[in-house]
């Protein structure tokens, strides 16, 4: 009998505990210490993101804008900054947040917490790059808009959150809205998100803490707080009935889509939709796997997905298949679902480990742990919930599983065939 | 003041460069049945990556392409110990992770793993490449799955990177596709299948590379007992060299355009160079062509191409191989404006190789660094890149490789361009849409 020592999986990452400060204008700032090739991670989770612009596509076009001039240094400029200091910028939209990660060596940290100060705060938003972006904008959307997941999953959500409902969009926008948008749209989304007390960040690297919490300090401080913002995110509802959904569109693969309302990261069960999500379709030993790979062998694309939003989320699962082979792989999918509830203690401890394995070792990389350092802590569970997480996921017992199961899952779905055009 | 505070970058740069790859602590052993270990003990996480990487991939395919690949996806399918997709819920129940890849030069396994779970790993591990079991219903299963893989990763990029490997190597096996295609993929029989594994999956190819908390000693009586006994039954034949490419050869094929190909200025075409590149023999050429790489990802050679409107995206793709190899430059373009690109990029490359100054060397040389570094950055990623040295060359190549960047002359990187990147020695393909 093999057994598992799941207590040596849970308490891996023996380090200095990450420190938090808020600064006096709201500023929230989180540092953890990990000697890693000399590297340091810079992450700013701003909330907001697509759930609150007018336009489709404002959120994600204001965060394209911002780093290509500020009030100090010219697009080319901020390049050179980028190379001399070899910082590596990566930017991200969703639903709930905009980020901005940047990756240096750790002699670089100060040059990169003051290029982020000005990505910030102190954006140009001038009219020329403004028009120029939207071209390009414009003309990329239609390529990311016409591949077959994107506009499946697009067209699924609509169907799980009603047409105009923020989370049912591509957080890109579309060809039209992205025309209408105008740079006073994008200017008053920024003073109304972009301010110290709506700022998450995270440092994670080869840091002092004392003196890196002084550095941002020093360097950001001085912002002023800003007006208060509240939020309001979606509440969860059912689907009142099943939807079934057919399109056409040029692809490899015939593809399955599946989509079932599911209550967010911030109902108090979300460590039981991170498990019941890996036990159906993460990894190679998933339910999916079993049927899909393993035992049918009708296909290598599929999976399940729990997008981690605030308020109502779903749970999302695709497999891409030969148009032949739909049927038996609808029947199959349909039934890993169903019978969740029959999960025994066995599997669940599997799920579970695979689960914390997972988490941990994603954060080997140092732009992961700042990333969920500061995702956390914004989206209102706490940066400390990093290590919490794992004892939650751990506490959950087999009749948690089955209750959800049978009060979610048992019930309507939405469900959409994109088959491929001849 | 400015020299100075350059000067200080450089030298804290190496120390970067430096530090993610200590040759030093670093051990390797040769068991008596040839097999490597190198390992490389570190302290900061609780974690272990174990990977096992084979000196041989899709170039000994023979005459069936897709052999090597369907070999690795087989070694999940079942043996001694564990039925199909069993190996998968081993390491998944452990809170682990295993992939394997192959490529043309290389076939690899990798295990990232806690600790304590390094000996289960290790022990699944050798079930899993000594003792498969090739049964034929799984094979078939197997061969469905291959060519879905193999159909999804299929774009105009791909399409055209094989084509130019198809007119660049006559001889060479680098000309096949390492997924094979679907007449290829089933005329493999299992008696194929056992005799690839039994000629190739030998211990004097392999290495098994271990980084993480762990202690030398331990990993080293761990392998010796898991493999210490994997014998070597043959030794593979040689494989048939590549004449040198001293002509320009050129294809053009066609392609079914969907909405994704679709632009403002018509649907697009694509087009690829293929140049004659180095073996991983030749240093002073692979890091001349890894900055050359690197130089056209930073973006400014081509820059009055994508002014003009000629192209909306170009980029190049070099990997340091066995034999020598190619160096492609791929770009997006429209039917019309083909010739014009064709010699716009020929021309900026001239340019380059007249023209680069000390200072845009240095640069790319900077950027190249820091990449190598992010890409050192977890234990996987280090255990990857000995791995992937030690299939071609040895892990070495890796530590000393940031040397060898900053010890190469502005000289010697225009004279190694000048050797591969010719104007009357290349292949060029054209992927036009069908009409």
């Amino acid at each position: 009998m093999r057994k598992i020592f799941l207590f040596f999986l849970l308490t891996p990452l023996a380090l200095p505990l990450p420190v938090k400060r808020t600064l006096q204008n709201g500023l929230t700032l989180i540092v953890a210490q990990r000697e890693v090739n000399q590297l340091v991670n810079i992450t700013a989770i701003i909330k907001g993101g697509s759930l609150v612009e007018k336009t489709p596509g404002a959120g994600s076009f204001l965060l394209r804008l911002m780093p290509l001039g500020t009030k100090s240094h010219t697009k080319d400029e901020i390049e050179k900054i980028m190379e001399e200091n070899l910082i590596d910028l990566q930017t991200e939209v969703n639903e709930n947040y905009w980020s901005i990660s940047l990756t240096c060596p750790a002699f670089s940290l100060k040059e990169a917490i003051k290029l982020l100060r000005e990505i910030i705060f102190q954006p140009l938003f001038d009219e020329y790059d403004f028009e120029r972006e939207k071209r390009k904008a414009i003309s990329e959307i239609e390529e990311i808009s016409s591949r077959p997941f994107v506009s499946a999953y697009a067209r699924l959500r609509e169907s799980l959150y009603g047409a105009n409902h923020p989370y049912a969009r591509l957080v890109n926008g579309n060809k039209e809205s992205l025309q209408s948008l105008s740079l006073d749209e994008l200017r008053s989304l920024h003073l109304a998100y972009f301010q110290p007390q709506n700022v998450f960040l995270a440092i994670a690297g080869d840091v002092a803490p004392e003196q890196t919490i002084k550095s941002v300090k020093d360097l950001l401080g001085s912002f002023p707080k800003g007006e208060a913002i509240s939020f309001t995110y979606p509440s969860f509802y059912p689907l009142v009935r099943s939807e079934v959904d057919v399109m056409e569109r040029p692809a490899p693969f015939a593809y399955l889509f599946i989509g079932i309302p599911l209550p967010g990261l911030n109902s108090g069960d979300y460590p039981v939709f991170e498990i019941i999500n890996t036990l159906l379709g993460k990894g190679t030993s998933s339910r999916l796997a079993k049927a899909l790979r393993w035992r049918m062998g009708i296909s290598y694309d599929f999976g399940s997905l729990y997008p981690p939003l605030l308020g109502k989320s779903h749970l999302l699962v695709w497999a891409a298949v030969d148009p032949k082979r739909v049927e038996e792989a609808k029947e199959a999918i349909l039934n890993e679902i169903n019978s969740l509830d029959d999960i025994e203690q066995k599997e669940l401890e599997r799920a579970k480990n695979k689960l914390i394995g997972d988490y941990i070792l994603s954060q080997a990389q140092l732009k992961n742990l700042s990333f969920n350092l500061a995702w956390f802590e914004a989206m209102g569970l706490g940066f400390d919930y990093l290590d919490k997480f794992t004892q939650l996921v751990k506490n959950v017992n087999i009749w948690d599983v089955k209750k959800i199961v049978r009060r979610y899952l048992k019930g309507n779905f939405s469900l959409l065939l994109l088959i491929p055009s001849s | 003041m400015k020299y100075k505070e350059k000067l200080f970058l450089l030298v804290s740069f190496c120390a970067l460069s430096f530090s993610f790859v200590p040759k030093e602590k670093v051990s390797v052993r040769t068991l008596p049945n040839g097999l490597r270990v190198v390992i490389l003990p570190r302290s900061e996480l609780e974690l272990v990556s174990l990977q096992l990487w084979l000196k041989v991939g899709s170039v000994r395919d023979g005459d069936k392409p897709g052999l090597m690949h369907l070999l690795e996806h087989m070694l999940f399918d079942g043996s001694r110990n564990y039925p199909s997709g069993a190996i998968d819920e081993a390491i998944e129940e452990m809170g682990g992770r295993i992939s394997a890849e192959t490529g043309q030069d290389f076939t690899y396994y990798s295990i990232e793993i806690t600790p304590q779970f390094l000996p289960k790993a290790l022990e699944i591990l050798s079930e899993l490449i000594r003792y498969p079991l090739f049964e034929e219903k799984e094979m078939e299963k197997e061969k469905r799955i291959v060519l879905a893989e193999a159909k999804g990763a299929n774009n105009p990029f791909q399409q055209s990177a094989w084509e130019i490997s198809r007119l660049m190597f006559t001889q060479h096996p680098y000309r096949y596709p390492i997924p094979g295609w679907e007449e290829s993929i089933a005329k493999i029989d299992r008696d194929d299948l056992f005799s690839a594994w039994r000629s190739f999956y030998l211990p004097s190819l392999a290495s098994i590379i271990v980084v993480g908390k762990i202690e030398e000693k331990n990993v080293l009586q761990l392998v010796e007992r898991f493999f210490g006994d994997w014998k070597n039954d043959s030794s593979p034949p040689p494989i048939k060299a590549e004449p040198p490419l001293n002509e320009v050869r050129s294809s053009s094929l066609n392609y079914q355009p969907t909405s994704l190909q679709a632009s403002e200025n018509g649907v697009r075409s694509y087009i690829a160079f293929g140049f004659s590149a180095p073996s991983v023999e030749d240093r002073k050429g692979v890091i001349a062509l890894d900055l050359l790489d690197q130089i056209i990802e930073d973006g400014k050679i081509f820059s009055s191409l994508k002014e003009k409107g000629l192209v909306s995206e170009i980029r190049s793709f070099f990997l340091t191989q066995r034999y020598p190899s190619v160096f492609i430059v791929y770009a997006s373009t429209w039917g019309d404006v083909i010739e014009e690109v064709r010699k716009g990029v020929l021309e900026s490359f001239s340019e380059l190789k007249k023209n680069i100054s000390e200072e845009a060397l240095a640069k790319a040389k900077r950027s190249l660094l820091f990449s190598y570094s992010l890409n050192c950055e977890t234990y996987a990623d280090q255990a990857h890149i000995f791995g992937f040295y030690e299939s071609i060359s040895d892990y070495t190549f890796a530590c000393d490789y940031p040397k060898m960047v900053e010890e190469i002359t502005l000289q010697e990187t225009k004279e190694a361009w000048d050797r591969y990147i010719r104007s009357d020695a290349y292949c060029f393909v054209s992927l036009l849409p069908k009409k």
